[in-house]
Parts: structure tokens; sequence; C-alpha cells
């Protein structure tokens, strides 16, 4: 962490900040007469003043630069010095959704709960509307968090250095960002399910560990398929949280369909012939679904199990773990996610549970495999150009112990999921991992000294 | 990705490898590169072959002996430049003497080794008496990944010395100075530091100072005097001793001054200074150095003291991280708690404190970061620390104060609560902290 400080403003035509000596000389410009401070985007050149009455832990800011950089003085700030900047932040934003008018208390109060780590993060945290950025100012009118309040106050600020994004940004906007910040907006981005296997069936290290999968073009894919693979699954392109799909399996001359329609499980059972084709025809579309060889994924009392798996980038800009949450389907439900009934618990005791390590040991080596799967998947989309911050990757273990990539959940990962798992502290750790993630990209992230050095 | 290295009888200076090695980066049409292992370098011819499967490689016998690494374990190849690195070779510096890297010692270090699956490389256990700086090389026992054979999977040999060493023994500075030297610094953690060189170093920071209880060097009775006077109580604790062992509380009385030595002893009564510093510098220091430190009120669950062990550790990320946290609650009326009940952080402040989870977590993330600062405050450009055990103790006004990091903490702390996968933990960050420091990957 960079130095803390309290600003206390000063009424001054002129721009100026004055620094504790002995802070001054820590960042290295006490001798320094002018520099420029900046704030987000704005910057404005300022003489300096040292002084020895001043606190360490405080400076003060002339009136004028307070009103030209837009700086509520609220926030406990970071400062740091590169150069002649003096940067004080982070500068922080939070892209909370399109319009103003569906920028809610409750909302904000929901958003409330990413800054709950506050005390490690500092600065500026900012949410606003798409419809409430000002290209011509390069500002924002938003909501900038208190921290002795814990509320939000109302108020206009510059464009912040790095932007959450919790609501979708178009391409235009991207790129009207990218100028003045760079890329360092992250998460939302969309792909579909058949591109992640198109990219990840060309990478050594993950090949192995995804189903055999193809677009769904006609009625002869699904008759090839079932003669390769006990069981396929069909799924449409852009689907999230387990909607519309569809277990397929052979039985002697039959084909068995299970899937869910609202809310009850179906399970047709139908021999070739045109039922069958009229079947496949209500369910699926061509060019709309992949078709995917199943996994005889282990069960656990009667119902799937996956492993959900919370990957976030820390303050070090590196993936790390922050919660692996077992997810047990419904019994009988062609899909272990929990929006259809399912239970969770945490990883590390449910392995034990199922027999699928019989030692602490063994499940170590589970949990680390796991893991280290997910760490080449995130890794790997880095190395594509995506700037993600929150991965939510379900994992499947089979009958074999051999581990399976299943989806790759690029929006927010959905933190009911800790909590369901009556692990509340690994729910806060992953509500409050994106500002982590997005103070490093504002500058102010741990080791960034040592970038800023190359 | 991980090759399987196998020695190749028929062929010289060559490094036969699958066809796609390194397809896709600017070094995929090079053929001539040096060859590193550790401080050992050769020179091959590298050599493009159908036959091999992605992830084998075949090295000519000379080269393998030249770099003194064994074949038929899992390495992780880098390319760089005009060199290509196989390893990671990590050492871990256990004990002084090679008469002590007994089957029993070996089998304690099997927990380094759950992690490297991720990691693959060269993992040499091996003593300070089996380094030979002339010839750059130490004497050991290195794991093997694909052993079959009966007992223990740790096979004997000459290798290089490693580019990474992780050091759980004390070292000479002489030994240290070279082993830096020798490792370009990957060697952690390096310096050991007394609680006077902690407080020395530490009190000079600012972030870091508000964390630490004030500290004097004991030359006389005036220094412990001085601290009981601003605080009221003050501790005398041993320079180099760990937990409770030699610990007196020195408290202030309406006459005189009261010492409570360890563990369930009474208060002895001093209606003079003059007979407290006789009993201190007579009964208490007699030959040894002793600290005076600021007592702190820690927070109590009924009656008894509650402190904290934090596992700091760096991983992959080169980051400090923490491991776990393990509360400590001493038995009754004791100065210390070490070694008394154990339970988790989140448990005793749930049920002892009536916190909500939410202040849980801001707690935990303050004391993680005060931890962070200390470990971080440590740091210099030739020291290298990546495992500590922080003693932290929070006073009845919520405030962190740090007292201690210990350098070879007890990795089995975890396992005081039945917190075996965080034990495991801490004995894997060390060795992904070793192979990422020198740029291999860990996954």
């Amino acid at each position: 962490m960079y130095d803390r400080v309290k600003i206390n403003v000063q009424p001054d035509s002129k721009a100026n900040i004055t620094i504790n000596k002995e802070l001054a000389e820590k960042l290295n410009i006490a001798k320094r007469k002018r520099g420029f401070v900046s704030f987000g985007v704005k910057r404005l050149f300022a003489d300096i003043l040292i002084s020895e009455e001043l606190a360490y832990g405080e400076i003060v800011l002339s009136e004028k630069l307070v009103k030209k950089l837009h700086i509520p003085t609220y926030p406990v700030y970071e400062v740091k010095v590169k150069n002649t900047e003096i940067m004080l932040g982070p500068c922080i934003g939070i892209l909370a959704c399109q319009k103003n008018k569906d920028l809610s208390k409750r909302m904000l109060k929901e958003i409330s709960l990413n800054a709950i780590d506050y005390g490690r993060i500092n600065g500026a945290i900012i949410t606003f509307s798409l419809d409430k950025v000002n290209k011509e100012n390069n500002t924002i009118e938003g909501y900038c968090y208190n921290p002795k309040k814990e509320i939000w106050e109302k108020g206009i600020f510059p464009y912040p250095l790095s932007i959450y994004r919790r609501s979708r940004l178009s391409k235009q906007w991207e790129n009207h960002f990218l100028t003045f910040i760079g890329d360092s907006t992250f998460n939302n981005y969309s792909f579909d399910k058949w591109e992640m296997y198109e990219w990840f069936s060309n990478e050594g290290e993950i090949a192995k560990h995804i189903p055999y999968t193809k677009i769904y073009e006609n009625k002869e894919d699904i008759f090839q398929m079932l003669e390769k693979y006990e069981s396929i699954y069909a799924k449409p392109i852009g689907g999230m949280k387990g909607f519309g799909v569809i277990k397929i399996n052979k039985e002697g001359e039959k084909i068995r369909f299970r899937y869910r329609k609202e809310e009850l499980n179906e399970d047709i059972l139908l021999e070739e012939g045109e039922d069958l084709d009229k079947s496949i025809d209500d369910l699926m579309k061509p060019g709309e679904f992949i078709i995917q060889q199943g996994i005889n994924l282990i069960n656990y009392d009667g119902g799937q199990v996956d492993f959900r798996c919370v990957m976030q980038k820390n303050e070090t800009r590196k993936w790390q773990c922050n919660s692996i949450i077992t997810r047990v389907g419904a019994k009988e439900s062609v899909v272990s996610n929990i929006s259809s009934g399912g239970a969770a618990m945490p990883a590390m005791d449910f392995i034990k549970a199922a027999g699928l390590a019989t030692c602490h040991t063994e499940a170590f080596i589970l949990k680390e495999k796991l893991i280290s799967l997910c760490m080449k998947v995130c890794e790997a989309l880095d190395k594509y150009g995506f700037n993600f911050g929150t991965l939510g990757l379900d994992l499947g273990v089979d009958n074999n112990k051999d581990i399976w990539l299943i989806e790759v959940n690029n929006r927010r990962p959905h933190p009911g999921i800790a909590l369901r798992a009556s692990d509340i502290q690994s729910y806060y750790n992953i509500l409050s991992g994106p500002l982590r993630y997005a103070k490093a990209l504002a500058g102010f992230g741990s080791k960034e000294e040592d970038k800023d050095a190359l | 990705m991980l090759y399987n290295i196998t020695r190749d009888k028929n062929s010289k200076d060559q490094l036969i490898v699958p066809e796609n090695f390194m397809k896709g980066t600017k070094f995929f049409k090079k053929s001539s590169f040096n060859i590193k292992a550790a401080g050992k370098v050769a020179k091959i011819e590298l050599i493009k072959s159908q036959k091999l499967e992605n992830n084998q490689i075949l090295l000519s016998g000379n080269v393998l002996d030249q770099l003194m690494i064994p074949e038929g374990i899992d390495y992780q190849i880098l390319v760089e430049k005009d060199c290509i690195r196989i390893g990671p070779v990590i050492g871990l510096l256990m004990t002084s003497t090679k008469s002590r890297m007994s089957k029993g010692t070996l089998a304690k270090l099997m927990s380094y080794t759950l992690i490297y699956p991720e990691v693959g490389g060269l993992l040499v256990a091996f003593s300070t008496d089996c380094i030979d700086f002339e010839n750059n090389t130490v004497q050991g026992y290195y794991y093997d990944n694909n052993f079959t054979g009966r007992g223990l999977p740790w096979v004997s040999g000459t290798f290089p010395i490693p580019e990474s060493i992780f050091s759980r023994t004390m070292l000479s500075n002489d030994i240290m100075d070279k082993l830096k030297e020798e490792t370009n610094n990957h060697i952690f953690n390096s310096h050991f530091f007394n609680k006077w060189e902690f407080w020395n170093k530490l009190s000079k920071n600012k972030e870091a100072v508000v964390y630490l209880p004030e500290t004097k060097l004991y030359s006389n009775f005036k220094d412990v005097e001085e601290l009981v006077e601003k605080y009221g109580a003050a501790y005398m604790k041993p320079l180099n001793g760990t937990l409770s062992r030699g610990l007196y509380k020195v408290i202030k009385l309406e006459e005189g001054y009261g010492i409570k030595p360890k563990q369930g002893e009474d208060i002895i009564t001093f209606y003079s200074s003059e007979d407290a510093a006789t009993y201190i510098k007579e009964e208490v220091v007699k030959n040894y150095k002793y600290i005076v430190q600021q007592a702190i009120n820690p927070l109590r669950v009924k009656g008894r003291h509650l402190d904290f062990r934090v596992i700091m550790q760096k991983n992959e990320t080169l980051d400090w991280q923490c491991t776990g946290i393990i509360a400590l609650i001493g038995s009754r009326g004791d100065i210390c708690s070490n070694w008394g009940i154990t339970a988790y952080f989140e448990d005793v402040f749930y049920e002892r404190f009536n916190f909500t989870q939410e202040q849980i977590f801001k707690l935990k993330r303050e004391i993680v970061g005060a931890c962070k600062t200390i470990c971080e405050a440590l740091e210099s450009p030739k020291e290298n620390y990546g495992d500590l055990g922080l003693d932290v103790v929070v006073d009845e006004e919520y405030n962190i104060w740090i007292l201690e990091a210990n350098k070879r903490h007890y990795h089995t702390v975890p396992l005081w609560i039945n917190d075996v996968q965080t034990f495991y933990q801490t004995k894997a960050n060390p060795i992904k902290y070793a192979a990422a420091q020198v740029g291999f990957h860990v996954y």
C-alpha cells in the first residue's frame, strides 16, 4: 500500500499542494517546487509547499486544485509519485448500468458490498451509469463512496483510471475510454460456447480437459455422436445457468431426451421415425446449439456433481482461486446448476464426504489439480487479449477422476454461490475481489513501483 | 507444460524435441542454443523429431552429465533469447549436517512434494555441509516423481547448486553470502533477525511502527522503569528465545514493582526499584541479552489471553499472502498464550465476541494488511523472505499489534486446529514461490 492521506482544503485561488516534510522526503519530492497533481484522468500543475507542522498523514490542497480536478474530499487517498506527477488515488469506476434511472438505492446498496474491503482499497470509488458520462469534459456524474458514513455521495468526477464493468460496455464506448484510460476496463465480454471450444481445443494443456464438441447442423450429427459416446449434451450456444440443456442417450434402438421445461424435468423416449425427427426439430435449431460429448460426472446422492471455481485477479494482477464450491444437482436433473434446485458445499468437505479422496493428501492434490486447470484457462484468456478480473469456471470430475472443463462463465458469478455453502467469508472475498484488481489497474496495486520502473 | 527428459546415448550435444516444440514463437526456427540448468551451461543443437510425443524430450548423455541433472523426471523448459532453461532447480536446505538427513527427515519432506505436479523440475533436499562451492554442486537427494521402487522417492546424487533455495536452517554469514551470490539472491528466508533487530529495522518505517509495541534493548533497570512508567507494564523477553521461554512481566505497583515469571507463577513484589533491579539483573537477565517491551492488553476469552499466529507467505504471485490465521488461547492467568487452546480465527470472534461475519471479514483484512506491511518493511534488496509466522495480538480497543516475525515458524500450527489443508498449503507455498521467483510457471 502507498502512504494514506486525508485531504484538507484551503481557500486559495492558486493551485498548490502542501505536504508534510517527512512524507515529502519519503516520496522523494522534498526539494521539488512544482509538479502536477492528478486525480483520475484530470491533471493540473501546482506549486508544492513543504510543511513541518502538517501531520504526516495529511495533505492540504488549494480550493482551485480540488475544483479543477473534481476531487471529493471525504475518501482516504493513497499518494504516489511518478516523475513530476503526484497521483491521488486510486480512482476507480464501477459501471453499474446503462441508464441512470436504473441506478436505484437498492443497486447502490448492493454495490456497497463490493466496497467491503475499503480499508485496504482506499481512494475514490465511483459508481455510475453510462448515460451520465460527459464526453466533452471527460467527467461522469455518479456516486462516490463515503467510507466514514458508508453512503454514496452524488457528484461530478473525472473519468476514473479503471472501470469494473458490472454492466455491458459497447465497442464504441470501449474505444472511447481506451483513448483516455487505456486497456483498463475489465470483465463482461461476450463470447459463446462454440468460440471457446475452438480456442481451447488448440491449447495443448487444456484440450484434453474439454469434451468433444461440435455445432449442431442436422440430425445426423446427433446419431453419429451417439455412436461414439454413451451420452451427449445439447446446449444453446449463448446459454447460461444450464437453461435449455438437453441430455441425449441411446437405449437400445430408442433415444432418450431429458431436459427441464418450465421448472419441470421432462423425459421422453422415442424410436427413430417421424416423432423423433419432429421432437428434435422442436427442441433444437441448427446453428444455435452445440452438441457435446457427455461426461460421466461423479454422482452424489443421486445428483450430478460439479465444482464452481471463482478465479479472480488480485492487487498484483495475478490470478488466484478465491473459492471452490461443489454443487450437487437435484436428483435426475441434467445440470448441476444451483438455480435448477441443487445444493452446494465447500469443495474440501465434499471431496472427502463423497469419497473422491481417501485422505487429506489426496484431497489437497485434487484441489490443486482443479485450480491448476483454472489457471491455464485464465492465462489463456489473458493471452487472447481479454481483460478479465473475475471468472467463474465450472469443472467436473468423471468416474476415472479425470478433470473436465464444463463451462467458463464470463459474466459476474453469482456471489450467492458462496452463501449457499455457508462460507460467508469467501463470499465477501469474492465480492471485494474486483476492486482489488481495479485498484491495480488504476496504478495503485502492490508491486506497481516495479512496473513503473520498467 | 512439463517434459519428461530421457538420456540419449547415441548422440552428442543434442536436444531432440517433438516437431511442434515452440511452435508459434519466434524461436521456432532457431537451432543452436545454450542450455542451462541452475548455474550449469552447455551448448546444444536442437533437433526436431516426428517420433516424439508432445511432452517427451531426449537429451544427449554428455549434456545431461555436464548439467548434472537426472533423467526421467518432469521438467519445465523455458526459452529465453539464445538460451534454453531446464528447471526449476529448487533446493530445500533443511539441516546443517548430512547425518541429520535421515529417512525420518526425508519422510517429513514429502509434504513439500505434494505440489510437485504443478511445478516439476529438480527438487533437491540437501544439508549445509554438502555444498561444494568449488565445483558449484551440492550432494543430496532429489525427488523422483516417477519413482516405482520401494522406500522413499528421494534419490541421492550430486547436482548443481540450486537456482532457488528455501532454507530452514541456520547458516553462517559466510555461507549465506556465498549462497546469495550463487543463487543471485534467490535464497529465502535469508537473514535471521532477533527481536531487537526486528524492532530496530521496523521502527524507522512510518507505516510499520504503528503496529509495534515500543521496544528497548535492556542495558539496565532504567530501560524497564521507563516503559513501565509509560505503559503501566512491560515484558522482558530474551533476544533469541522463541514462544514463551524466558518471559517476564514487570508491573508498576502503588509502591514498587511486581515481577511475574512465566506460566502460572505468582507475582513477586519488590518495594524498591533497587530490589527489582537486582532481581532482574541476577535472576532474569543473567548473562543473556534481553529486550524490554511495552505490554499490550490483549483480548481475553474467559480470562485467558488471546493471540494469533498469522502465516504470511509468498506464493507464485511473488507477493505476500496470508495462508492462515490461527487463534491461540492461553491458559488462565498466563502471561503468554503459547501452547494453549487453539481455534479458527472466525469462530473465536463469532462465538466469543459476537462479531457479525462482516466485522470478522474487515478485522481479518486489517490484520492481514498489517502483517503485509510488516513483511514488506522487512524486505530489502539484499534480503529475501518468503515464509514468516507472525505473532499478532488484538488489544481491547481492537488495535492490532505485531509482536514478532518468526522465520522458522512451526508449519504444523494449522494442524493444532486440525486444518490439514492449510498445513499442506503452508508447505506448498514456499515451493511455488521458489519456482516463480526464478521465472518458472506454477500450475
